[in-house]
């Protein structure tokens, strides 16, 4: 059976449990940190609590606030981001121990997963912003996003110019989710160029236009145009994504794809269908398709329990080629600033080919 | 109550969806994951089977990209190839990544065989110094290779 039938019966199953939940639907505990799902609980567009309008980085004030005070078990006296009145920081930093499950020799590692800076200066209030993403580590430091950020006056637009993340897809922190890692949008992949954005009412619609060489110089012609949308509601929010990065002559990258999310209580639901279409210079056009589902249950307050399942077809034409992802995990706010969690991973392929073992891995990430 | 419903829901949403997408069985398969016979798809291009045996013709020669002690300091003979390139910063290019997984427009060796290096701010020859330019259909393994995520299969 291919995707699209897949699709269909996930789709059905989808709506009636979503319809059946909907009915007996109370009001979540409200939960923020930089991942969609929480989104998607608040009900909240990704400019809410990032300085980044389509999400990922750095937090705004409200954002900030929020992580503070409600999402840890214990909240305590909060901390302003304002150095002063229009400058502002925040920061990242992430250390993963992780840990193959095998009979083979042991293999574990400690590794500073991320280690990243914010700067937001506030040159006009509600006009015009200049935000810094730098990395600081691992290996050397590099710039990730840098872009001046002009937003429309009175028609909730903005223009944002420099280096930044493409507008592509669910946003997740997780790079190694194959909607992520083989759609190529990944926090590894910022691009440069021009980026515009209108969020009247329940939409979010951004469009860019980059060089397509992932921060790179350009080395064509070609530009990369990705563009997002989504309707974003209290309960649920559904959206399409679409890139096309040309390259030399005929070549070309086509991504599109849909996602979506949906809360029933203290569950969020969440998913991704992307199709991707490598077409060389010369040879025929390779197809994939990569899927994300995963689902977020929030057992108290700063305690949630993670679900996710990654699916990608290699390639279309080539049957029984699938791999498939799975991460099981729990994360703790015990107070702000603060996140622990432990994931369990699982790599499926082809019987025949040889994976990654299981992993365990235990996350500490400070955040502001 | 509600967190067991809610579990319930996502357990049920989620193992459908993976009963309906499962990993494959590999029927047909190599243990790369490409059809068993198979040698120049695009979809199944693989660094030991056919984007080495272009270095070891063309770049892994004495006194190039080979031997103790490789042009850049990146040796393309078989077995160091990969670590020679994968996400190694260019030296003539810094900016730029040797080999970037699924971006090859952004990997210096793709710019480098095909002479566009000093579009992206490279220096240097045209590669195989000295030699004939790689041929369109070479240069599209390389760069279909990188697509797929410049696995070191």
């Amino acid at each position: 059976m291919r995707l699209l039938n897949r699709v269909a019966i996930v789709g059905v199953v989808a709506v009636v449990s979503g319809l059946t939940a909907l009915r007996s639907a109370h009001a979540a505990s409200a939960v923020a940190s930089s991942e969609p799902h929480l989104a998607i609980r608040t009900g909240l567009k990704c400019s809410a609590c990032h300085v980044n309008r389509s999400g990922g980085g750095g937090r705004s004030d409200y954002g900030s606030m929020y992580a503070q005070t409600q999402l840890p078990m214990r909240a305590y006296p909060t901390r302003s981001r304002a150095l002063t009145e229009y400058l502002a920081i925040g920061w990242d930093v992430r250390t993963v121990a992780s840990g193959y499950v095998s009979d083979r020799s042991p293999q574990t590692a400690l590794e500073l997963d991320e280690a990243n800076m914010y700067l937001e200066a506030r040159l006009i209030d509600r006009l015009l912003a200049l935000y810094v993403d730098e990395t600081l580590g691992p290996g050397r430091a590099d710039t990730r996003e840098a872009f001046a950020l002009m937003q429309l006056p009175g028609s909730g637009g903005y223009v944002k110019a420099g280096k930044f993340l493409l507008p592509y897809g669910l946003r997740l922190q997780d790079d190694a989710e194959y909607v992520r890692q083989q759609t190529g949008f990944t926090y590894d992949t910022p691009d440069i160029g021009v980026e515009f954005g209108f969020e009247p009412g329940p939409l979010s619609w951004f469009v860019s236009v980059t060089n397509g060489t992932a921060g790179a110089a350009e080395g064509n012609d070609g530009k990369q145009v990705t563009s997002s949308a989504a309707l974003v509601f209290r309960q649920f929010r559904l959206g399409g994504s679409a890139s096309r990065n040309e390259g030399d002559g005929a070549a070309r990258r086509d991504v599109f794809g849909g996602f979506g999310g949906v809360r029933i209580g203290r569950l969020s639901l969440l998913g991704e269908v992307d199709r991707i279409e490598e077409r060389p210079p010369v040879g025929p056009v390779l197809k994939q398709d990569a899927v994300y589902v995963a689902g977020d249950l929030l057992l108290a307050k700063g305690v949630n329990a993670k679900a996710t399942y990654g699916y990608f077809d290699r390639s279309r034409a080539i049957p029984e080629d699938e791999r498939v992802r799975w991460r099981f995990g729990l994360e703790l706010f015990p107070v702000g600033f603060l996140r622990a969690a432990m994931f369990y991973t699982v790599d499926q392929w082809i019987p025949q080919a040889t994976t990654d073992p299981d992993r365990i891995s235990l996350e500490f990430h400070l955040h502001f | 109550m509600r967190s067991f419903a809610s579990a319930m829901i996502a357990v049920m949403v989620i193992a459908t969806v993976a009963l309906g997408c499962p990993a494959g069985d590999g029927t047909g398969l190599d243990e790369f994951g490409n059809p068993d016979g198979s040698g120049t798809g695009s979809d199944s291009v693989t660094l030991s089977g056919h984007v080495q045996p272009i270095f070891n013709q063309n770049c892994a020669l004495s006194g190039c990209h080979a031997g103790t002690s490789p042009a850049q300091g990146m040796s393309l003979a078989a077995g160091s190839a990969y670590a020679s390139i994968v996400n190694v910063p260019s030296a003539e290019a810094p900016a730029l990544r040797r080999v970037r997984p699924f971006q090859p427009d952004s990997s210096y060796l793709v710019h480098k065989v095909q002479g566009t290096q000093a579009n992206v701010g490279g220096s240097g020859a045209r590669m195989p110094l000295g030699g004939n330019p790689l041929s369109a259909t070479e240069i599209a393994r390389i760069r279909t290779w990188i697509t797929l995520g410049a696995k070191n299969n």
